[in-house]
């Protein structure tokens, strides 16, 4: 199990997405004489994204995070969270009450550990980058985080008021039922 | 050749001296890089990334529980194995596009200008998942085997249940502190699927899963995701192909006039008479088949007849959009043998009164049989064409056959002249004299 301490302020990141592998995983420093991607509103009024690494010309694309939502680099790490001891279980009142708190006794003898992840950075938006030509609204990350997250919403936000009239027929089938 | 054959050596020697020095190393890579996750935002400091049974495959998976916002899925964004990407985590403020910058530009790249290299690019995204899809691998089998309902509070169900160990992390997420707010989440949703008694206002309420009320709450969900639309890729794929009406060539089109004309006058002598659309589009297409065979014909006779079984292509349409909906809900979300036990609910008209796809199996089942035909008619066609083009006139063939026969004629003279003639038949002769006048003359001289 993990948790995350997304508390503690953090630094903004813009997460590039590059058209090419880089067989490398760590810190790197980065100079703007090296990475420096430019904007400018093209004719039609979309910004354009342009930037050239190692002497190739990219375009890029802006993905925003939907609203509600907040991007996060974390890193696992070892550090255990304290476990707070378990508040008096909820309410539970149970037929047989000993044998609750022998379970009960039981469960915290094992906890599950908790690892804390640690933030590294947080992020509003992501760029997907591609050679030459600006990445069309097929890709993966595009598709992902734009289509993806409003239609998981679509289907699996709970029903707060049940005013639709499919609704009500449901309920008053069931009632026949 | 000589400096090639010389240089290789030399430099073989060279690079090992020369780059080594000015090359900077790199650390080694990091054991366990941070990943990208993107979270719903202001989550509650109590939130966990717990591991729970997947409720359509029960492998362990990844789930975000916050006591705020409720519980979400993890879907892990990546590009395909063979696009090659990467991440590049820049510092923030080197792009400018609308956000104004707060703090002066020099001071903020100075001061961070690392960056991170991580080579898979992941992205793994929290997305709402309803609590009910979480507990239904505890709920179901929904009876002991007997036909006895199982009844059981939540507690009992993710606690003591035999399997209760895949459950080890929601149990301690309840524990903890803000557990009840996701306990009561569960409950409620719990409500919706589930038959209850409620023993008193001191105890827990005892449930077990009604499947038909299961059926009724996803038809519900399947509603909204068609009310809402479905992505554009799936609309793409599943409905619009499913119900694309297979395209027969234009000739058989213009050849099937007459029996257009009667089917039209049968289609407005039926009772209930079909909107314009559907019914030009039925017709249309059931007469173009009914020139081809006999048994298509009794086929167009029964869609004209059945005219008022068959809706407008807008409820067609819908019916399918609701089906995919349906479809992608059992697969993602409901165990397997739960899932079968569903889809046979939802196939029967009796069983489930909220929605008939009846219409919907016929018209598939039509441009099916209309899309075999097509497939038939096309490979006959395609031959035809392939072998003699333009035979279907007669005038046509005429014109062809008087032109094949003065081809004929012409390469017949031509393979009758002899080398000499075919020789000069290239050359200008304008200006010379008559081949066979030097005969004659000579012939003449002779003579003479």
């Amino acid at each position: 199990m993990l948790a995350l301490d997304t508390t503690k302020p953090s630094r903004k990141l813009t997460p590039n997405i590059l058209p090419c592998t880089i067989k490398h995983n760590g810190p790197i420093t980065t100079s703007k004489r090296y990475w420096a991607p430019s904007s400018s509103p093209s004719p039609n009024g979309v910004t354009q994204h342009t930037t050239y690494f190692r002497g190739r010309k990219l375009r890029g694309r802006a993905i925003r995070i939907p609203d509600g939502y907040q991007g996060y680099v974390l890193a696992k790490t070892d550090n255990l969270v304290p476990q707070k001891p378990a508040q008096k279980p909820h309410a539970h009142v149970n037929l047989f009450e000993s044998e609750d708190r022998i379970e009960d006794e039981l469960d915290e003898d094992k906890p599950v550990e908790v690892k804390m992840m640690e933030q590294k950075g947080c992020f509003d938006q992501i760029m997907v980058w591609e050679h030459e030509v600006e990445p069309e609204a097929g890709d993966e990350y595009i598709k992902g985080v734009e289509e993806w997250v409003a239609f998981a919403e679509a289907v699996c936000m709970i029903p707060v008021t049940p005013v639709q009239t499919t609704h009500a027929r449901t309920h008053t089938w069931l009632m026949g039922k | 050749m000589k400096t090639r054959s010389r240089k290789p050596a030399a430099s073989k020697a060279k690079p090992d001296e020369t780059t080594k020095p000015t090359l900077q190393t790199l650390e080694p890579s990091v054991e366990q890089p941070p990943q990208l996750f993107v979270l719903p935002k202001n989550a509650s400091p109590n939130a966990r990334i717990i591991t729970l049974p997947n409720p359509a495959s029960s492998t362990p998976s990844r789930y975000f529980a916050d006591p705020k916002h409720g519980f979400y899925e993890f879907t892990r964004i990546a590009a395909p194995k063979k696009a090659c990407r990467s991440w590049l985590l820049a510092p923030d403020g080197l792009d400018e596009d609308d956000t104004p910058r707060q703090t002066t530009q020099d001071d903020s790249i100075q001061q961070d200008d690392e960056a991170y290299v991580l080579q898979t690019p992941d992205l793994f995204i929290a997305t709402p998942i309803d609590p009910l899809f979480i507990v239904l691998p505890a709920l179901w089998p929904a009876d002991d085997g007997m036909g006895r309902p199982d009844w059981g509070t939540l507690h009992d169900r993710l606690f003591f249940e035999p399997h209760a160990d895949r459950f080890e992390h929601l149990q301690t997420v309840l524990k903890s502190s803000g557990g009840r707010a996701l306990e009561t989440m569960i409950e409620k949703r719990m409500r919706a699927v589930c038959n209850v008694i409620d023993t008193g206002p001191e105890e827990d309420a005892s449930f077990t899963l009604n499947v038909i009320m299961l059926a009724g709450q996803l038809l519900n969900k399947a509603l909204k995701m068609v009310k809402a639309g479905l992505p554009a890729s799936m609309e793409e794929h599943f409905v619009k192909k499913a119900l694309e009406m297979p395209e027969l060539s234009m000739r058989r089109e213009e050849s099937s006039v007459s029996m257009v004309s009667e089917d039209a006058t049968a289609g407005a002598e039926s009772p209930g008479s079909v909107s314009a659309a559907t019914s030009q589009n039925t017709d249309t297409s059931a007469t173009s088949i009914a020139t081809v065979s006999t048994t298509a014909t009794t086929l167009s006779v029964a869609s004209v007849n059945a005219s008022s079984s068959i809706p407008p292509a807008a409820d067609i349409s819908h019916l399918l959009r609701l089906r995919t909906a349906l479809t992608f809900l059992l697969t993602t979300y409901t165990p397997p043998a739960l899932r079968a036990h569903l889809q046979t609910i939802f196939a029967d008209p009796a069983k489930s009164p909220l929605v008939d796809f009846t219409p919907l199996n016929k018209h598939l089942a039509h441009i099916a049989a209309l899309r075999s035909e097509a497939q038939a008619l096309r490979s006959i066609s395609d031959n035809i064409s392939r072998k003699r083009g333009v035979l279907d006139d007669d005038e046509a063939v005429e014109k062809a056959n008087v032109k094949k026969q003065k081809k004929e004629d012409e390469e017949a003279k031509k393979k009758g002249m002899s080398h000499g003639v075919k020789r000069l038949m290239k050359a200008d002769t304008s200006g010379m004299k008559k081949m066979s006048s030097f005969f004659g003359k000579a012939a003449a001289g002779k003579k003479g």
